[in-house]
């Protein structure tokens, strides 16, 4: 999609976004930031003291060290995956983008519980313990598991990048005498790394505001683990914890500031582009072929072994409606999972559409995506709880809040992942039409699979999501992430069937989500000056004979 | 750049398929080293894929690519030593335009200020000299155009493709650009194959045309040639209006003559048509003039008799569309001050002389 240029009504849109954001986001930020700021200059003192405290420097350390570890393992294995996907088989571009997707629907803390029941025992402990300096076995777990589990965020952001890349672009390049592996160095890679910055920070992201994987797998010293755990024994006048927050909030301001010219310059040029393919070889095939099922393997395995679970808890069917329990709120989950995905698709709407303006409303969408992209979800969660001090205790404002944070959170994935999606407007035919009739013939049925990937997007994140809900529900009944993660922090025991009957639920839409965003639409849609075009003749004009 | 030994361009039997369609089939072409060939033709007739084939950028279903004695079927277009620029001049958007230029330079071992001055003349020629800090994102298209092809000719290739290389540039800017690049082709004796949709632009500039329709060369030949003896219809009509009459060809004693549908009788003058039973004879709306009353009565010109149907205002000139025996011909006239304007209805009498009658065989 070509960028457009802008009309008063996309302006306004641009301006609702950001009036959104900045009331959702902007004013719980701003409170908390007041509420965390030092009263008096002994507080000062304080806080200066503990920021050169070693536990908390150690914390971030070791945080910031198991995400980056993390993302390098991952990469090795989603570039290659990437170029497979973009360069081979359409097949296995498919492939690949549908199981890519699944893991979006699935906890890293699932994947940890996989992670620990097969490989818990004494095999990565005795593999670990050939490794020199203070490595541990949960290290490596925690740092593999996360690098198994967000894999595809990397892989599809660089999928993205790729499918975009023009391949005249290098094309001009091999027919100025330059070779592959320089075509690669000069113009493929550098093209491709905002994608991968994006993919790469996201995943850094997602991995230092996790809680889960950490206390499943038995590791104390994470970051969010340790704002948690102080958020729930003391307040937020707490210094140690206010430091804390305040270093994540600055983190924030510097990747928002520093970073988003390069986070999403993309998104606004998502016309697709012609790509390389690599002719047919029987050797290129069985390697791209080999990479693919692995790739699907590892993202398919957290579903298969809950599937097991499925099996192993002998579940009575007949009785199965009746059986969810009081011990999880399912209500008020799924009402907030529909919550989430409408909400993500008005936002996502609105991202989009303002994206693909010329002008500063472009600017300014792409700042606003690029700040909550670089907000911690779990930093959202603790302003929305700090927002109730100042409103006061109203008694869904919890639920609300974690819709809020879950759409939020998830809205800097929109641009990447279905901006691509390229939806032509015959300019000429849309004139003609009024805006409801344009509205149902034309813009719905070419957004539908947008739609329907943003609804399915935020509703299975509300789902899952445990970080936030863990800040935010802090009175029973939990909702379902909560519920499936106390059930595996116990080792080995069965799980409840009627929670994964949910699972098998998401899995089937993810499944569905997953196919609709691999389709790429035509550009236009299809009218009567399409169709003439493609069976126009070359005609004789004006000779009479 | 220098002129140095120019390079031939061989195509022997090319066959052409992307994505399981034959773009391409059986082109046989030889370009003469030095030589600027148009390949001219409708839209998807094969103008583009051509070019993509000879620089190696699509797969050969047959045949065979060479340059001066060396095969390149299955060269890789990073080995082959010829400079393409595609249609939508793709500059590299991370590069500025400096960089984009300087890229083409690479590999030569030229120090830096060597490369710097290259690129700063490069811009200069083009009149770009002060945006060479600029990204391709901050040029209009006409400008990225011609950063395109200042960064082509700089790659010094013996032979160059140029797919419409100013598409982009308004049409008084488009001749002024093609003479430029002309000259500077001639002087370098780069051989070089140009695309192009506009016949005129062709019959002006080209040494040779090609002319490509759905796939196939339909003919190749000098500009005066293809106009006046086109072998096929479809290279008639694109070279501008053409009246074409069918009709079968009687010989009779040693004088072929063409007799039209319409009753209309032409003898022939072209030796090669005797071979042919049926045919359609071709000429162009200024091959037919008006007879006027002072006129001698035959001379050598066939005489014609019809009626006004329709008229055109063409600036120097004035086309007419005159019904002659249940056929609508063209008749172009030129504009003269000093004579009244034939109006619809009018009844007159068209010349011909059979010379430029060409007969299209079937």
């Amino acid at each position: 999609m070509k960028r457009q240029q802008a009309t008063s009504s996309t302006r306004a849109l641009a301006l609702m976004l950001v009036v959104l954001v900045g009331l959702l986001v902007g004013l719980p930020v701003l409170l908390l930031l007041i509420t965390l700021s030092p009263g008096d200059s002994a507080a000062w003192v304080e806080r200066h003291r503990l920021l050169l405290d070693g536990g908390l420097q150690q914390s971030w350390l070791y945080t910031l060290t198991v995400a980056l570890a993390a993302c390098v393992i991952a990469s090795l294995v989603a570039i290659p995956a990437a170029f497979v996907a973009v360069r081979g088989d359409p097949l296995i571009r498919r492939t690949l983008i549908t199981f890519g997707i699944l893991p979006l629907a699935m906890p890293a803390f699932a994947t940890a519980g996989l992670a620990r029941d097969y490989f818990g025992g004494d095999g990565i402990t005795a593999w670990a313990a050939m490794l020199p300096g203070p490595i541990s076995p949960q290290d490596i777990m925690l740092t593999l598991v996360y690098a198994w589990h967000f894999l595809p965020l990397i892989l599809l952001s660089l999928i993205a990048g790729l499918s975009r890349i023009d391949r005249k672009l290098s094309e001009s390049a091999a027919n100025l005498g330059a070779s592959g592996f320089l075509i690669l160095r000069r113009i493929t890679l550098p093209l491709v790394t905002p994608s991968f910055i994006l993919g790469a920070g996201l995943m850094m992201l997602k991995i230092i505001e996790d809680v889960g994987t950490p206390l499943i797998l038995g590791v104390d010293h994470m970051l969010a683990p340790q704002i948690l755990l102080q958020l729930s024994e003391t307040s937020l006048a707490d210094h140690l914890l206010a430091n804390q927050l305040l270093l994540l909030l600055l983190m924030a301001v510097l990747i928002t500031v520093f970073a988003w010219p390069a986070l999403l310059p993309n998104g606004d040029n998502a016309e697709p582009a012609d790509t390389c393919r690599w002719p047919r070889h029987p050797l290129t095939f069985t390697l791209a072929f080999g990479l693919t099922v692995s790739v699907s393997a590892l993202v398919i395995a957290p579903y298969a072994w809950l599937l097991n679970k499925v099996r192993d808890a002998n579940i009575d069917w007949p009785t199965l409606a009746s059986s969810f329990g009081p011990e999880i709120s399912l209500n008020g989950t799924l009402i907030a999972a529909l919550g989430s995905g409408t909400m993500l698709a008005l936002l996502g709407g609105l991202a989009i559409t303002s994206m693909h303006q010329h002008g500063w409303q472009n600017r300014l969408a792409r700042f606003t995506v690029a700040a909550i992209f670089a907000l911690p979800g779990v930093m959202l969660a603790i302003a929305y709880q700090n927002l109730q001090t100042w409103i006061g205790d109203v008694a869904v404002f919890a639920w609300i809040a974690l819709v809020f944070t879950v759409a939020l959170k998830h809205l800097s994935l929109v641009p990447h992942l279905f901006a691509n999606r390229p939806v032509g407007k015959p300019a000429d035919l849309a004139y003609k039409l009024g805006w409801i009739a344009y509205t149902a013939r034309l813009w719905l049925p070419a957004h539908a699979a947008t739609i329907f990937g943003l609804l399915i997007l935020g509703f299975t994140a509300m789902l899952l999501e445990l970080s936030a809900a863990l800040v935010l529900i802090t009175q029973a009944p939990p909702p379902l992430a909560m519920a499936l993660f106390q059930e595996l922090q116990s080792p080995g025991g069965p799980i409840a069937g009627t929670t994964l009957t949910l699972w098998l639920v998401v899995a089937i839409l993810i499944g569905l989500g997953g196919t609709l965003a691999s389709l790429r639409p035509s550009a236009q849609p299809r009218t009567h000056q399409t169709k003439k075009r493609a069976t126009d003749k070359p005609a004789a004009a004006e000779n009479p004979s | 750049m220098t002129a140095r030994d120019p390079a031939s361009l061989d195509l022997r039997h090319l066959d052409v398929t992307v994505e399981q369609q034959q773009r391409l089939h059986d082109i046989e072409l030889h370009v003469l080293p030095g030589e600027l060939i148009f390949i001219v033709g409708r839209q998807d007739s094969g103008k583009s894929s051509l070019l993509r084939a000879i620089a190696g950028l699509d797969p050969i279903a047959g045949g065979e690519i060479w340059i001066d004695e060396q095969e390149i079927t299955r060269m890789k277009p990073a080995k082959r030593k010829i400079a393409m620029l595609s249609q939508s001049a793709p500059l590299w958007p991370h590069l500025d335009v400096g960089r984009n230029i300087a890229f083409a330079l690479r590999g030569r071992g030229l120090r830096k200020a060597e490369v710097r001055s290259r690129t700063e003349r490069e811009l200069s020629t083009v009149g770009l000299a002060e945006f060479i800090k600029h990204l391709p994102a901050q040029l209009n298209a006409s400008q990225q155009q011609h950063v395109a092809l200042a960064r082509t000719l700089c790659a010094d290739s013996r032979v160059m493709l140029l797919d419409e290389p100013f598409s982009a540039q308004d049409p008084i800017l488009h001749e002024r650009l093609l003479q430029g690049l002309k000259r500077r082709l001639q002087h370098a004796s780069i051989t070089t194959l140009l695309t192009s949709e506009d016949p005129q632009e062709a019959l002006r500039f080209a040494d040779r045309i090609a002319v490509l329709h759905e796939g196939e060369l339909l003919q190749i030949g000098s500009p005066q040639e293809l106009y006046d003896k086109p072998a096929h219809r479809h290279v008639a009509e694109y070279f501008g209006n053409v009246n074409v009459i069918d009709g079968e060809i009687e010989i009779v004693g040693d004088q072929p003559l063409f007799h039209a549908d319409n009753g209309i009788v032409i003898p022939v003058f072209e030796q090669a048509v005797k071979r042919a039973r049926t045919g359609s004879a071709m000429f162009r709306p200024h091959d037919l003039r008006l007879v006027e009353s002072g006129d001698e009565p035959f001379g050598d010109r066939i005489r014609l008799i019809g009626r006004v149907e329709h008229n055109e205002f063409r600036g120097n000139s004035i086309r007419y569309g005159v019904a002659v025996s249940g056929d609508t011909l063209w008749v172009d006239l030129p504009r003269k001050h000093d004579t009244l304007e034939l109006e619809i209805g009018d009844s007159v009498v068209l010349g011909l002389d059979p010379a430029h009658v060409h007969i299209l065989e079937r």
